[in-house]
């Protein structure tokens, strides 16, 4: 009966079948994205192999752009705009994907992409209004003739974007990206250029430090700002000793009656902990070192710059090295920002540069006296304005739209926990224009003209270090740096204690008004100084110095140490050495601290384990190498150490809080028998540092085993993930052994309260260069690779030699006949 | 007689590897249109099919066997590891593709078996009728 009816069976089952599986993808999200293998999911193993002619619309010439073995990429156009309308192309071709999560990272529109999951953070940005001020400052650009040069530039970049977007589509292709994330691909602005360098101004220069000292305040009185010299950081190093402003004595005005007032702010400071986390992600965490060296110091006689800035390791990285050359000959080389069209950090034929994070105070918190929604300021009643901003967010079948009011002041965009509620200004929220400043400085031909660029950089401030091959060298930390209009405070022994823009502000009696910025002239600068050299590593700008530029300085142990291996060779210096103090792993911290911690438990009854611990830090040689087995016990008792002395007194703040100056101080006071102002805020100093030892020693054995087992590589790793690597780990980087700790001149940074640890961020990049007058050429080093496609053989082809400090050279040669590209693209117009 | 059947699947099989790349190449990665490719091989593979035997090789062949022929087209080992790490994006859609492909050769082989072998040779069709005739 059933053979009779098999081919009947047959055609009904092969029937239902074929429906099921046509209907299926319906019922899934994920299924019709990936249902075709090649032109979707694959598409990106087209594009990473993409050679040959491509048509692009509006070059004036044929461009020729020649990959190197580095996967770097060496552009040759006859103009400059053509050049950069070819950097758009391939910025969008190797990094399209970062690009776009950055943009909409800054412009709260990750949600487009990432639905639900990111929508807080989405809520966090628009209450920021970075791409308010992003349009701002396009509109600013726009309609000036001053910047007429640039501007263009910019649209030939953006064109350059959005022709690569056209030749995906036309091709038929997705990258792997979209396709399994669903979404189209959408089109490029230029205002996403502005976004992305807003969000990075933002992740280095805004901070919520006003708040964090309000309740350090809170909890411990005014004292402690002067005790623990957190205002004055005198125990510091700074950049400059001293530096005279042409405009006379301090401009700030300042009230005259007490203002001191314990406003709350515990559950801000809990609140925003979040948004500060999302600096994380592409932004700034650890700090960045620079230096600068005249040719009278170096053997050759040519200046030599070296520049590493410490940012979060993400796969790709941060940085898409590349070279430009065009018109006769005019060469720019260096780390370029995907997303944007400069070369941030780099060099050109004449001139090289280099950035650390200054780490001024530019943020400010104001609180008001309330009626309900209305808030007096200056003596008047004004009602909130509320700016509703409808956040698109993707759900299965399309997006649906969230609305999110953000309530505002005169002042900013009001921050509120319960009854906590802050006005927030921050220089980034007006017009900036440091993407002009950076494109003046691409194309600047001695440090003179740097000068004059440096004049539109205005947010993040940066220690710009710079040399010219006429053997000028420069330091400039140019930004803007708000004067305000500060208040009395009280007073604290015998001083007088005025809040300079430390504080919240009571913007209710019109304190803390900003009456201007720091005339660029003032701003502390040296050009040729004597020393012949300048050394910058986020610590203290300036000694003696009339204005108020901020607090939150980074320790001064790298800075020390660079100090320190330059003097040692001064006047022999070379390239050798350039390398050798990038990836010196000395702690000038440990250096500085534990002797002094050894020698306050060197007479405490220890148990053996404890003793052939202690034996190993007695012996060490401070330096954190991959081999190190005292570095991990170093890292826990430091911690233990800052803990045990400021835990009480911090409350819920993260411990870093505290610089590590003032602990090594304490130290050392403890054994001098004099602990000064510190001595009321500490207890039994001895006791801490042997119990902080002690449970040191026990959590390696815990953690890690026995003594034997500590290495320092073993305990601490790079793990560089993707932004989609959780759910996609093949995006993710190979795992390799760490090195380096937070006070090493070659860093890293990781969470220490608990062993083993992940490496989160460390040397971005890092470069030198010789302004030799001969190559124009870059010594650099990349944790990953430069181009971000997945399935590039340059993906993370550098990593190995990043991570075994070897350098690559990176030269922009005359013609594109002086070397053999690993493949070439020829763009020509239509 | 055998040889010439073989080298008859062999360009049966070559055939259809060469249309399915074409499809792919040539369809847009949208839902439902991407699921052609498979759908037209399975088509074709049960139209042509005049075994069960031959149903099988000619529907479940070509595609895995352009998919070897596109990994040893990459000539760069770590791009090779990459595209097979990424897994089941890998190798869902292919089985799926097999899938459907198998399943539509099935339809059309059995419609085909049901009407009598839609003008095939007795010989060729391999159809119960036909083997019958042949045998008589």
């Amino acid at each position: 009966m059933l053979r009779r009816y098999k081919h009947h069976i047959a055609i009904l089952i092969s029937s239902i079948l074929i429906a099921g599986l046509f209907i299926l993808p319906m019922f899934s999200p994920l299924l019709p994205r990936i249902l075709h293998p090649l032109n979707g999911s694959f598409g990106s193993l087209r594009i990473a192999f993409l050679e040959g002619f491509i048509e692009l619309q509006g070059l004036e010439g044929e461009v020729q752009v020649l990959y190197d073995q580095l996967g770097i990429p060496h552009i040759y156009a006859e103009n400059e705009l053509d050049a950069y309308r070819v950097m758009g192309f391939l910025h969008a071709k190797d990094r399209f994907f970062q690009m776009d999560v950055m943009r909409r990272l800054a412009q709260g529109r990750l949600s487009e992409l990432f639905g639900d999951l990111t929508l807080d953070m989405d809520k966090e940005f628009r209450q920021l209004g970075l791409y308010i001020s992003a349009y701002k400052t396009l509109d600013y650009i726009s309609n000036s003739t001053d910047f007429s040069r640039e501007y263009e530039v910019l649209l030939a970049y953006t064109d350059g974007v959005n022709q690569f977007l056209r030749y995906l589509k036309s091709n038929g292709i997705m990258l792997t990206e979209y396709s399994l994330l669903g979404v189209e691909p959408e089109e490029w602005r230029p205002v996403d250029s502005i976004s992305i360098g807003k969000f990075m101004a933002w992740s280095l220069s805004w901070s919520m430090e006003d708040l964090r000292l309000q309740y350090l305040v809170n909890r411990n009185g005014l004292d402690i700002l002067v005790d623990l010299d957190l205002l004055d950081r005198s125990l510091n190093t700074p950049i400059l000793e001293s530096f005279t402003i042409k405009m006379g004595e301090n401009l700030t005005l300042s009230t005259s009656e007490k203002s001191f007032k314990e406003v709350p702010v515990e559950g801000m400071v809990n609140s925003l902990e979040g948004l500060e986390e999302v600096k994380n992600i592409f932004g700034f965490v650890l700090g960045s070192n620079n230096w600068v060296v005249s040719g009278e110091l170096t053997r050759d006689g040519y200046p030599i710059v070296a520049n590493d800035p410490h940012l979060s390791l993400t796969a790709p990285p941060i940085w898409y090295y590349m070279a430009l050359t065009f018109g006769d000959g005019f060469k720019i080389l260096g780390a370029s920002l995907p997303g944007t069209p400069v070369i941030l950090l780099g060099r050109n034929n004449y001139v090289a540069w280099g950035f650390t994070n200054v780490g001024p105070d530019v943020t400010d918190f104001y609180y008001f006296v309330w009626d309900g929604d209305r808030y007096l300021y200056r003596g008047e009643w004004y009602n909130i304005d509320r700016r509703v901003e409808e956040i698109k967010v993707k759900v299965d079948d399309g997006y649906k739209v969230v609305e999110y009011v953000v309530n505002e002041t005169v002042i900013g965009p009001i921050y509120e926990y319960k009854d906590e509620r802050y006005a927030m200004r921050w220089t980034g929220s007006e017009v900036t224009l440091e993407m002009i400043a950076v494109l003046r400085y691409n194309y600047a031909r001695n440090i003179y003209e740097l000068i004059d660029a440096a004049r539109y950089f205005h947010v993040a401030p940066q220690n710009l270090v710079a040399a010219d091959v006429e053997g000028n060298i420069l330091y400039y930390p140019a930004g803007l740096y708000p004067v305000r209009n500060s208040t009395y405070l009280g007073e604290v022994g015998d001083r007088k204690l005025f809040n300079l823009g430390f504080l919240p502000f009571n913007a209710s009696r019109g304190e803390g008004e900003w009456i201007g910025y720091i005339e660029f002239e003032d701003i502390p600068h040296a050009i040729n100084p004597e020393e012949g050299f300048i050394v910058t590593a986020n610590n203290k700008v300036v000694g003696k110095y009339p204005f108020y530029l901020g607090w939150s300085w980074a320790d001064r142990y790298r800075y020390m140490r660079i100090k320190t291996l330059l003097m040692e060779k001064a006047g022999s210096l070379t390239l050798e050495d350039m390398m050798t103090i990038q990836i010196d792993m000395r702690s000038y911290a440990a250096e500085s601290i534990i002797p002094y911690a050894l020698d306050i438990i060197r007479d405490k009854p220890l148990e053996d384990r404890y003793m052939e611990a202690f034996k190993l830090l007695d012996y060490w040689d401070y330096r954190m190498t991959p081999d190190s087995q005292a570095a991990p016990l170093y890292v826990l008792w430091l911690y233990n150490i800052h803990k045990g002395l400021w835990g009480d007194i911090i409350g819920d703040l993260s411990i870093g809080f505290i610089p590590l100056e003032t602990t090594e101080a304490v130290l050392k006071g403890y054994l001098a028998g004099s602990l000064g102002s510190f001595g009321r805020w500490v207890g039994d100093v001895e006791e801490i540092v042997y119990r902080a030892f002690l449970d040191a020693v026990d959590r390696l054995y815990m953690e890690v085993g026995s003594i034997d087992e500590w290495r320092w590589g073993d305990i601490i790793k790079y793990s560089i993930t993707h932004f989609m690597g959780e759910a996609l780990p093949w995006f993710n980087y190979k795992i390799y052994d760490g090195q380096g700790g937070f006070y090493t001149v070659f860093p890293a940074g990781f969470s220490p309260d608990m062993p083993p640890y992940r490496i989160s961020s460390s040397q971005s990049m890092r470069s030198i260069y010789l302004l030799d007058g001969e190559s124009t050429s870059i010594y650099f080093a990349l944790p990953g690779g430069n181009i971000g496609n997945v399935f590039s053989p340059h993906y993370e082809d550098l990593l190995d030699d990043y991570v075994e400090f070897r350098y690559f050279k990176l030269e922009a040669y005359d013609s594109p006949d002086a070397f053999t590209p690993e493949y070439r693209l020829v763009f020509g117009g239509g | 007689m055998i040889g010439k059947k073989v080298f008859k699947i062999l360009l049966y099989i070559v055939s259809l590897t060469v249309l399915y790349m074409l499809l792919l190449d040539f369809t847009p990665p949208s839902y439902p249109i991407l699921l052609i490719p498979p759908f037209i091989v399975g088509i074709i593979a049960g139209f042509v099919s005049w075994r069960k035997l031959d149903l099988v090789v000619l529907s479940l062949i070509p595609i895995p066997l352009y998919y070897i022929a596109f990994l040893l087209s990459i000539d760069r080992v770590y791009t090779l590891n990459k595209v097979l790490a990424t897994g089941p994006i890998l190798y869902i859609p292919i089985l799926y593709h097999l899938f459907l492909a198998f399943s539509t050769a099935i339809l059309i082989y059995n419609v085909k078996m049901l009407f009598g072998g839609w003008g095939g040779s007795a010989e060729e069709s391999g159809s119960s009728q036909g083997a019958v005739a042949q045998e008589g």
